[in-house]
């Protein structure tokens, strides 16, 4: 996708944001006058200092000690391609690689992995290029909506590492069960994640299972 | 989620030291605390990290596996003694939560896990003491036990009587069925608990408590190498083929000779408010030959004490099913590989 000329949708949006931000401030202020200093002095207790690596980049952070790793990189990294589904651990849609381990930043204390390394949906292409599990959710369909795409993927390419895609259909999707796909889109992100790891042909599902076509055509 | 200070000790004994589990909570692979305190159902003023200062290395030590409260179920799902030699522990594991959790989840907090059901995960929904947790034998209105409640998530075993939440857990059954210990660290020094005598039914509260003491944490857990261990399966029966807490489960080991059975372990999930260990099956299977009619006694056995509320009358059947079926699978397959147990989990072995 390119945007020659325009606004993105994204950079749209952020302008919307800050817009809905100014007026949220406006009330912010009228009640500051009513909050007591012993809130402040809680706000301050509860700061935590870390300092993660952010798809290859060290990042140092100040933020409040309840802060989710979901919510560092969407709203203090502007990283969006991580969404939040459920924010309660039951849909993988929040999928991130922390130490190269599949981890949800939904249900993760940023806190607690001070130090560590973070990988997310931006961090995995190279450039331009895309990841090779990227191109084959392209080529394979794997998805309607899309909104559980990037945490299908960080899932998937866990998955393919740790072996687990190249050995039988069932066993890839075992370990893909953790992403739910609300669009169902389950029989296309498996093809993509056991074309990516090499035991199936590199095709489109749709162009490889169509007997009624055919039969048509014949 | 409420505001809370958060610290990261250097040492054990000073993360125990603070710790109280209820204004000061340890916090590990956080699966578990997250969830909750973002409910506001765990409001903690202080939480302290642990995972650093916790082990998470696995070893043997005298015939017996010791295990870091920090390693996580995925780590030891995947050592290579537990993949090859105790089939029972890799899959009451893998066959739990989904990969994410499994790489996140502590071991130590795994056994803490909390209840599912809504009246203990919404402040919202309170149960009310007087109406909802009724005594069955005091129900002298005709009124049906559990009767207008949400009982989906609720135990069958070891409620006395009370409408009490269900251990949702897959590992602790089978740490309490094969007679795991913990090693629970603390400022004064150590102790070691049965597994079987950690957990505690719920006599006031709503779910489980425990042995844990208010400055005292989880360091390791001990699991003795069993014959049992290498003939063994963990069943689980759900809703869907995966990623769901368990309807009912069953965690058995088998050591036979010819086909008379010397030893027997028999853990269930799913049903109880703790992680159910049941002697009285196991004592209808020592010494005797292991057929069919024997496993039907054991299970009849383990079942004699259910209790279901209103709604849960289908898991008396579908747990002595789910016994029985285990125990033939141990005894006519033996240990199953995991393409066994994906197809047999997917419903077509």
């Amino acid at each position: 996708m390119t945007h020659s000329d325009g606004v993105r949708r994204r950079d749209f949006l952020k302008g919307v944001g800050a817009a809905a931000a100014a007026s949220g401030m406006v009330v912010a202020q009228e009640k500051a006058p009513t909050v007591p200093s012993a809130k402040a002095k809680s706000a301050s207790r509860s700061k935590v200092k870390l300092s993660l690596t952010l798809n290859g980049k060290k990042k140092v952070f100040d933020i409040d000690s309840r802060t989710t790793l979901i919510d560092l990189l969407r709203e203090n990294e502007q990283l969006t391609g991580t969404k939040k589904g459920c924010d309660q651990g039951a849909c993988g849609a929040c999928t991130v690689h922390v130490n190269g381990k599949s981890t949800l930043s939904c249900l993760t204390l940023a806190a607690t992995i001070d130090g560590e390394q973070v990988l997310t949906i931006e961090g995995i292409s190279d450039g331009e290029t895309l990841h090779p599990l990227q191109d084959a959710f392209l080529r394979c369909d794997a998805y309607q909506c899309g909104y559980c795409t990037p945490g299908q993927i960080m899932s998937g390419i866990a998955c393919i590492e740790a072996g687990h895609a190249s050995k039988s259909s069932e066993e890839a999707r075992e370990w893909m069960s953790g992403n739910l796909c609300r669009c169902s889109a389950y029989p296309n992100i498996l093809a993509a994640v056991r074309q990516t790891a090499g035991v199936e042909p590199k095709s489109d599902p749709a162009a490889r299972s169509s007997p009624v076509n055919k039969e048509t055509l014949a | 989620m409420i505001s809370f200070s958060y610290e990261e000790p250097k040492s054990l004994a000073t993360a125990c030291s603070k710790i109280d589990h209820f204004d000061t909570m340890a916090i590990a692979g956080g699966t578990t605390m997250v969830d909750l305190m973002k409910l506001n159902v765990l409001t903690p003023n202080s939480v302290v990290h642990v995972r650093k200062v916790l082990s998470s290395t696995i070893e043997m030590r005298d015939d017996q596996l010791v295990i870091g409260a920090a390693c996580t179920m995925a780590s030891l799902a995947d050592h290579p003694l537990v993949n090859r030699m105790i089939p029972v522990v890799r899959q009451s594991l893998i066959l739990a939560a989904s990969p994410q959790i499994r790489n996140m989840a502590t071991l130590g907090g795994n056994l803490l896990q909390r209840t599912r059901s809504t009246y203990f995960r919404h402040t919202d929904m309170p149960v009310e003491h007087e109406s909802k947790i009724r005594a069955k034998s005091a129900s002298s209105d005709g009124e049906v036990f559990g009767n207008a409640v949400d009982t989906s998530l609720l135990a069958v075993l070891g409620n006395n009587g009370k409408l009490v939440g269900m251990y949702p857990g897959d590992f602790a059954v089978t740490f309490v069925a094969f007679g795991g210990e913990l090693v629970l660290a603390s400022p004064d020094g150590e102790r070691t608990v049965a597994a079987r005598d950690f957990y505690q039914v719920p006599k006031d509260s709503f779910q489980y408590t425990t042995a844990l003491k208010p400055n005292e944490l989880i360091k390791e857990l001990h699991l003795p190498l069993t014959e049992t261990l290498k003939n063994s399966l963990y069943l689980k029966i759900r809703d869907r083929s995966s990623y769901a807490f368990a309807l009912a489960s069953c965690s058995v080991g088998l050591h036979m000779n010819g086909n008379r059975i010397l030893a027997a372990n028999i853990g269930l999930g799913g049903l109880a408010s703790i992680p159910w260990h049941s002697l009285e099956a196991e004592q209808a299977l020592v010494g005797e030959i292991a057929s069919d009619e024997t496993f039907a006694r054991a299970a009849e056995a383990a079942l004699a004490g259910a209790n279901p509320p209103s709604g849960l009358e289908f898991k008396v059947p579908l747990a002595k099913n789910t016994i029985v079926r285990a125990l033939q699978i141990v005894r006519d397959q033996g240990r199953l590989s995991d393409e066994q147990l994906w197809a047999m989990q997917h419903g077509r072995g």
